[in-house]
């Protein structure tokens, strides 16, 4: 959750809200769980008025686990959970997910995020990689967007990479550098991670005249000058 | 008393003397006959008990043998005449009969070999001069006697010999002659140089006899053509090449590139006519010829082609075709030669095409670049025809080389199309002096046509075509609807009916706007009271057939608004539904005006507008009057405006003076104006070659309606093909767009992108190079 229409969620959530993250706790109280923790979380959690985990909920989940709002691992959370929109869940996808997830707590949530993280950082070729790059993708949408803006791709992309990952730094100098590149397309993200794997560090096995999005064209051509 | 000897072999030996021997001996009469036994008794044969040999007397076979050599050495001496052929004959037949033909044989073959021998020391001894004929001689004379002395040993030949699979004698006799007389080291080499040196004589021009070398070659393929091929032909080869060669070389840089081809012609049909003549060889199956031939042509055909001032080019350029079609012949004898000529014919065509394309003076001129195009092409088929024997690879390359200079210049569609434009109208051209007869102007149409084929963008022409013929339409300016049509139908034939649909609704307009007139013409005489001050002649143009125009409302004087309006009333009462806008930058009108006296004018109906306004002017109107009081857009009043100040019929009269006009400018109306035509036109809207700023314009149209066909060729592929590697898919897009224009990858591989990202295609898994079709 750290794309930029979140931050103003959040800055929406702080002006709307008298009690910041005192009010979560007391709308949890009033409706006392059964023996399920997931839902009882689920209940501590959630917006007053609807039923749903909010932005501020949120954010008081990831003090509870003590990691920052920014952390990747928040985006694991949403992948995990499945969640449709941004900056919210819904009581299905929280039940679901966490079942999954096998967590009932914020430290198991916690630990569990945490070695989902250090298995996506490790093989970024593996299949769960590949649904987690993609749902980041259209996880970050604008409502009613097909492609995403520039500047959040710029965002997204450390965020899913380490900084060490093939081709990453020069992509974003390369973006920074052409203004006329206003968006990604899905197949433009989609191709960037098999783009990572398969060609070398010095676009030895490039073919210019092969299948890849022009853009990348346009950025090994960039790299070369 | 003789043994008395069975004679089994009777009736072979009846059947001997039946055999014609052409000898001159006298003729052997065999007179033991089979004598049956005629007792009627006994019907059968009888057969006799099988007596024992009688023992052999050794002295016979020498005796015999003697006998018969004393006269096979009388036959050598020419001596035979007193030789009794029956003795001789029996004589052998005895000897073999008796199983001496061992002896006989191994005798006979001694002999005919110490006869080599002797006479082979008697050529040693002979001069050069009369060596050829003496060898000529003696082996005639030899075969003569062989001849003589097989038909005495005939029996040995058909029983033993047979028998014992030895040669029979006259080979022998004629392979030991070989062996030990003409091939002998001293005599072999003589008779080679020899010959070698005669076929030199005449070669540099001497008289030889010929009939001695074709005797003495004749010889030597008698004695096999294993004796011939070495001992003459390859020599002969080898020498003919090194002779050839050193006279090549000396022609080859003191003549001129047709001069050495003349000679070298002749000199190959001499060479021919000598070899069939006297030799034995087979002038087109010998190596002789492709040696020969690779001397003379195939070392120098570069040389020659690039020779400076009389080379393939010089040739080509003085039209020389006498010389083209003999350097043709020749080179094609040899390998690569024809070839070498092609390649050379084609760079000099692309040179001539690309200097053509590309000269400033041809391009500021249309139908000039365009006739120039024409006059190379015609220039070459005519030479290819006569002088290249209409080879069809000639005339694809001639092709090929069209396809790419024609293309080089970006703006050669519209160039072609103002050419046809030119000849449409009736324009005589400043060069040209023919005349303008329909079947005339049809012919250079079918010529500009043929460039339209090497086009790669056709459809830019197409657009260009299609402007050009708008406007010879609403200005009456063809010269012949025939001939409208018969190029409508030339396009169609070439590139479909799709390309020239929207072509005839254009005519279709036309003509249906004439009934239309006269229909409104009727309506009118029967208003009762129109009041209409001017005629109207409407052309309605169905939108989508026409060129598109960009809309604009000018402000037309209340007259022509009056009459438009009648007109627009009438046309929608009969076609409900329908929506009429008129285009008026396209529009014609006549009018009376009155300078010093009274003209009649005809000018587009911009400058009409313009013109009225002056009518009730009082005082010069400023540009910014007339922008405002007419609403004609700028770049097309200032056009309008020039021409009716500064152009050929000053009509009007602009402060400051000048070519160009400003918006703060002045004009007023041209008191002084006066011309000795009555009736003139003022500046048509003629088809005029775009500005820069349109040719761009009209670019950047063209590569937007392009897309989406690309887009639909990509979808048609993929749909037939379901999945379909990236090169691959391209190719195809490539090939199905052809007719129209050539793709650029890089522009079709954008538009697959977008198709990805609207749902019709998707990448295969990971697989970068494979796109799949989504139903």
């Amino acid at each position: 959750f750290v794309t930029m229409p979140l931050k103003d969620l959040f800055s929406r959530g702080k002006k709307d809200k008298a009690a910041p993250a005192g009010g979560a706790p007391a709308a949890a109280a009033s409706k006392p769980s059964a023996a399920d923790p997931i839902m009882a979380l689920f209940e501590r959690y959630k917006e007053p008025e609807e039923d749903r985990i909010g932005p501020e909920g949120v954010l008081s989940l990831c003090s509870d686990m003590k990691i920052e709002a920014t952390d990747v691992k928040v985006l694991i959370l949403a992948w995990q959970l499945n969640a449709q929109t941004q900056g919210y869940f819904t009581r299905n996808e929280w039940k679901q997910g966490l079942t999954d997830l096998r967590a009932d707590s914020p430290a198991v949530m916690l630990g569990r995020l945490d070695a989902q993280e250090r298995q996506l950082r490790e093989n970024t070729r593996s299949s769960a990689f590949k649904d987690f790059y993609r749902f980041a993708f259209r996880f970050s949408r604008s409502p009613g967007q097909k492609a995403l803006e520039i500047e959040t791709v710029k965002a997204l992309l450390p965020i899913v990479f380490v900084a060490s990952h093939a081709h990453l730094a020069k992509l974003l100098s390369f973006l920074d550098a052409s203004p006329s590149v206003r968006g990604f397309t899905e197949d433009q993200w989609n191709s960037f991670l098999v783009f990572s794997h398969e060609i070398a560090e010095d676009f030895s096995n490039f073919d210019p005249e092969g299948a890849w999005p022009s853009i990348l064209d346009d950025f090994v051509t960039h790299c070369q000058q | 008393k003789p043994p008395f000897h069975h004679f089994n072999a009777l009736p072979r030996l009846s059947s001997l003397a039946g055999r014609s021997c052409d000898l001159r001996f006298r003729q052997w009469r065999h007179h033991r006959l089979v004598t049956m036994s005629q007792n009627p008794k006994k019907a059968s044969f009888v057969i006799h008990k099988f007596k024992q040999q009688p023992p052999k007397d050794a002295e016979m076979p020498h005796k015999h043998w003697q006998k018969l050599k004393d006269a096979i050495m009388q036959i050598f001496n020419e001596n035979a005449g007193e030789l009794s052929f029956e003795e001789l004959y029996r004589t052998g037949y005895n000897m073999v009969l008796h199983k001496f033909g061992d002896f006989l044989y191994s005798n006979v073959e001694t002999l005919l070999k110490e006869r080599s021998i002797l006479l082979c020391e008697k050529v040693e001894k002979t001069t050069d001069e009369m060596l050829l004929s003496f060898v000529k001689q003696t082996w005639l004379d030899h075969k003569r006697s062989l001849t003589m002395v097989r038909d005495i040993l005939m029996y040995m030949d058909r029983t033993y010999v047979k028998q014992n699979q030895r040669k029979p004698v006259y080979e022998m006799g004629l392979s030991l002659f070989c062996q030990y007389c003409t091939r002998a080291p001293r005599v072999k080499d003589r008779i080679r140089n020899l010959l070698l040196q005669l076929l030199q004589s005449e070669r540099d021009g001497e008289k030889v006899d010929r009939h001695l070398i074709r005797s003495t070659t004749q010889m030597l393929v008698d004695m096999g053509k294993l004796v011939y091929t070495e001992d003459f032909e390859k020599p002969f080869v080898e020498s003919s090449q090194h002779y050839y060669m050193l006279e090549a070389e000396r022609l080859v840089s003191s003549s001129s590139a047709p001069e050495y081809l003349r000679r070298v012609e002749s000199r190959l049909n001499e060479e021919a006519d000598r070899v069939t003549a006297c030799l034995s060889t087979d002038w087109s199956t010998g190596g002789v010829r492709t040696t020969v031939e690779g001397e003379l042509i195939g070392k120098h055909m570069h040389t020659l082609v690039t020779k400076e001032g009389s080379g393939l080019v010089w040739l080509l350029q003085q039209d020389r075709l006498e010389d083209l079609a003999r350097m043709f012949d020749l080179f094609s004898r040899v390998p690569g030669g024809q070839q070498l000529i092609e390649e050379h014919m084609a760079e000099h065509v692309s040179q001539l095409g690309r200097d053509s394309v590309q000269s400033p003076e041809n391009s500021s001129d249309p139908l000039q670049y365009v006739n120039k195009l024409i006059a190379i092409k015609d220039r070459f088929d005519h030479i290819i025809q006569h002088a290249f024997k209409e080879e069809k690879t000639f005339t694809n390359r001639l092709h090929k080389s069209f396809e790419i200079f024609v293309n080089l210049n970006a703006r050669s569609p519209e160039y072609i199309s103002l050419a046809m434009d030119s000849h449409l109208r009736g324009h005589r051209s400043k060069s040209s002096t023919a005349s303008l007869s329909e079947e005339h102007v049809e012919g250079q149409l079918e010529k500009a046509l043929q460039m339209f084929r090497f086009l790669q963008e056709k459809d830019l022409f197409e657009k260009y075509y299609k402007q050009h013929l708008a406007k010879r339409l609403l200005g009456d300016r063809s010269q012949s609807e025939d001939l409208e049509r018969k190029v409508i139908q030339m396009l169609k034939a070439e590139c479909g009916y799709q390309f020239t649909a929207k072509l005839e609704g254009m005519f279709k307009d036309i003509n249906t706007s004439r009934d239309l007139h006269g229909n409104f013409r009727a309506h009118v005489e029967q208003l009762e009271d129109p009041g209409l001050e001017v005629e109207l002649q409407v052309k309605v143009l169905t939108t989508g057939y026409w060129p598109t125009q960009p809309v604009v409302q000018c402000h037309l004087p209340p007259e022509v608004e009056h009459a438009c309006a009648l007109f627009k009333r009438f046309y929608l009462a009969q076609h409900n539904g329908r929506q009429l806008t008129w285009q008026t930058s396209m529009g014609n009108a006549e009018m009376k005006a009155r300078y010093d006296k009274q003209y009649m004018i005809s000018m587009p109906s911009y400058h009409m507008i313009i013109l009225l306004l002056f009518n009730d002017a009082t005082s010069p109107l400023s540009y910014k009057d007339v922008e405002a009081a007419s609403r004609i857009p700028p770049a097309d009043l200032k056009r309008a405006l020039q021409s009716l100040a500064c152009g050929h019929f000053k009509l009007l009269v602009k402060e400051p003076r000048g070519k160009e006009v400003g918006e703060n400018d002045v004009l007023s109306f041209n008191a002084k104006f006066s011309h000795k035509m009555i009736k003139f036109k003022v500046s048509s809207v003629a088809a005029v070659k775009e500005t820069n700023e349109e040719v761009q314009a009209s670019r950047n149209k063209m590569n937007e309606d392009r897309n989406p066909q690309i887009d639909a060729a990509v979808v048609r592929v993929m749909k037939a093909r379901r999945v379909m590697d990236h090169n691959l898919l391209i190719a195809e897009v490539t090939k199905q767009l052809q007719a129209r224009f050539t793709p650029n990858p890089l522009v079709i591989k954008k538009r697959i992108e977008g198709l990805i990202d609207r749902d019709f295609l998707q990448r295969q898994g990971a697989n970068m190079k494979v796109y799949e079709y989504l139903a």
